[in-house]
């Protein structure tokens, strides 16, 4: 149910937000227009379900709330934050370091693996990956303080 | 004609087709690489050739690509290009059953048969399809792209609502970046990359690959909470070629037909072939938990799009997507122009690009059959080293396409909102067609209510439009209808087998 609610929270910024950017008229639809209509679609729809949701949630026995367990938590939040943390390494520190890094700590710290094991399967992968798409498929990876 | 059979059968041009074959199959296999961003890297390599080869080896790499898309898609639930996210909803499912082998396989085999019996279309309907396609006017395709919103709605597993909510969603997101019409920006927030808008790969691939990973890593790093433990036979069983027969036939139709029409038909065809198979079936409700119709006729379907779009491209010089947009830039750089006078001026080129599609159809099929062994075995890869290399392959593959990080955060951002979206029952698939779709609906909508002075009826007086509109509403009808029956058989309102 919480879910539909922000959804129709989107949906309400999403119409505001296209309407202040000229709606136009219906023979002259502005640019405005469609992200309006879709937002208005949107909360119309969500707060459809919310009220479905509401109604339904009223007539049955409260379940009770899932909570994931803290290992499970931790992979995931872990995983995001690797990612991310490769985009914004990406460009100081080159490919080839950057990939070193977080695929390390996904095999080591995220999968658990041993340290040899993660150590090797880092390494094999960062290569064939760089043979792969830098060597044969020419993509530019940013070279990182090594740059010529 | 004669003269194309044997420019094909050239040593050199077989040379350039096999290449072309085995890079498309590559590309598309490799997750974030479309045929898209395969022939922007290897264009400058087709200078060398001549212009029948450079042709010859661009168009191996397009529809090699179809083919090598779906491998992604059945193994890890990653879509190699659009129109491979319809094979992820039963191909993906039947690989985690164990049966990845069959999957791969009716994929194949579906793609080459649609491949070549489109092949054939083209070479005999080329000139009067293509005159058929310019007679679509911004009605038309209005109202084509709500059929195509309305076949997503059908096909949702869950609720129409929340289906509907996602389409409009992702029609908001085709909005953001610059108003092609009026030039202003929309929803960038001062973010200069945001001015080019929400590119499609870093969404697709966050939204269906790291999506399917976060799910999997909080279930738990288990092999056997992924995969089935036992994969069973590599090729389709008697009882399976069987059931997907009719669906190859029925998707190597519509996806032909559907892949003439510009702007995303090939895309078109791979959701309206599993939309029709689902309605035919006698087992709807199974859909999405790995039925193999639902790969065969969406696969069908693209490969028979891709041969389709060949045909306003070669006739007309009239691409039809990207993807056939870079071939035309290639026949230009080529000193060949595309269009009505091709077939005289340049008939090896004409008939030798189409006849090399026979022969490259035939390539995959048999590159991609004894392959289906090697993808396989890649499920046998425990999952915790499986995941790491997954994840990679979707960062380079984002990275690549603009070398820009840019692209990677977004499709972190929709990795994540991905995962709460499987999580709380929204479907990636109606926002994925509304962010391909919606910068066309947008402009074909507008256009339409200008031609009208702001009157919806353009889109029923216009004879094509009617139909397709027609079409539309009746999906959404059976769709509401069937919605009605699953209620009434949970109340135990509706007898089962009341159909």
């Amino acid at each position: 149910m919480m879910s539909a609610g922000v959804w129709f929270l989107l949906g309400v910024v999403i119409a505001v937000g296209g309407s202040r950017l000229q709606f136009g008229t219906w023979e002259t639809p502005g640019p405005g227009f469609l992200p309006t209509l879709a937002g208005v679609a949107l909360a119309g729809l969500a707060g459809t379900v919310l009220f479905t949701e509401w109604r339904a949630a009223r007539a049955r026995p409260k379940a009770p709330a899932t909570v994931l367990d803290r290992w499970a938590v931790w992979r995931l939040v872990g995983t995001v934050v690797a990612l991310f943390a490769y985009g914004l390494l990406l460009m100081p520190l080159g490919f080839v370091l950057t990939t070193l890094l977080v695929l390390g700590f996904l095999f080591r710290c995220i999968a658990g693996l041993g340290w040899v094991v993660s150590l090797g399967s880092t390494v094999a992968a960062t290569v064939l990956s760089y043979v792969l798409f830098s060597v044969w498929l020419k993509v530019p990876f940013p070279p990182g303080p090594w740059r010529p | 004609m004669s003269v194309g059979l044997s420019v094909s059968l050239q040593p050199a041009n077989l040379g350039y087709a096999f290449a072309g074959a085995v890079i498309g199959t590559i590309v598309g296999v490799l997750p974030g690489l479309g045929p898209a961003a395969a022939l922007a890297l290897l264009l400058p390599i087709s200078f060398g050739m001549s212009p029948v080869g450079g042709i010859i080896m661009l168009a191996g790499i397009y529809y090699g690509a179809q083919y090598g898309g779906s491998t992604t898609s059945i193994l890890v639930n990653i879509p190699g290009e659009a129109s491979s996210i319809v094979t992820t909803l039963d191909g993906y499912q039947m690989a985690r059953r164990g049966a990845a082998g069959p999957a791969l396989a009716i994929a194949a085999i579906g793609s080459f048969i649609a491949g070549t019996v489109g092949t054939v279309g083209l070479m005999l309907l080329a000139p009067p399809l293509a005159g058929f396609a310019l007679s679509f006017g911004p009605p038309e395709y209005a109202a084509l792209i709500i059929l195509g919103f309305m076949t997503l709605t059908f096909m949702a597993q869950g609720s129409m609502l929340k289906a509907l909510m996602m389409t409009a969603f992702g029609l908001f997101l085709a909005t953001i970046g610059l108003d092609e019409v009026s030039g202003r920006s929309r929803f960038t927030f001062g973010v200069t990359e945001l001015l080019d808008g929400i590119d499609l790969v870093p969404a697709v691939m966050g939204l269906f690959g790291v999506s399917e990973v976060l799910v999997n890593l909080e279930a738990g790093l288990r092999q056997q909470d992924v995969f089935a433990q036992k994969i069973r036979g590599l090729f389709p069983s008697r009882e399976e070629f069987r059931r997907s027969a009719k669906p190859i036939m029925r998707g190597t139709v519509l996806g032909f037909f559907l892949g003439i029409l510009p702007g995303g038909g090939s895309i078109l065809s791979s959701f309206v072939s599993y939309a029709v198979e689902k309605r035919l079936s006698k087992h709807p409700e199974r859909f999405g938990t790995g039925m193999i119709e639902g790969v065969a006729g969406p696969e069908a379907a693209n490969n028979a799009g891709a041969t389709g779009a060949f045909i306003p491209l070669l006739t007309l010089g009239l691409p039809t997507n990207a993807v056939v947009a870079m071939l035309l830039g290639a026949l230009m750089i080529h000193g060949v122009e595309p269009g009505p006078l091709l077939m005289q001026k340049h008939p090896e080129i004409f008939w030798g690009v189409i006849f090399s599609m026979y022969v490259g159809n035939v390539m995959l099929l048999i590159l991609n059959l004894p392959l289906v062994g090697l993808w396989v075995r890649l499920l046998r890869v425990p999952y915790p080293i499986l995941f790491p290399l997954i994840l990679l392959f979707t960062l380079i593959g984002s990275y690549s396409l603009a070398n820009s990080t840019w692209d990677i955060h977004v499709m972190i951002a929709m990795g994540v909102v991905g995962y709460v979206m499987r999580k709380t029952g929204y479907e990636a698939a109606p926002l994925v067609v509304a962010l391909v779709l919606g910068s066309l609906f947008e402009n074909a909508l507008r256009q339409s209510l200008i031609l009208s002075g702001g009157s919806f009826s353009i889109l029923f007086v216009r004879p094509i439009a009617l139909v397709l509109m027609v079409a539309a509403i009746g999906l959404l009808l059976l769709a509401i209808i069937g919605g009605a029956r699953v209620r009434g058989r949970a109340l135990g309102l509706v007898e089962v087998g009341d159909d």
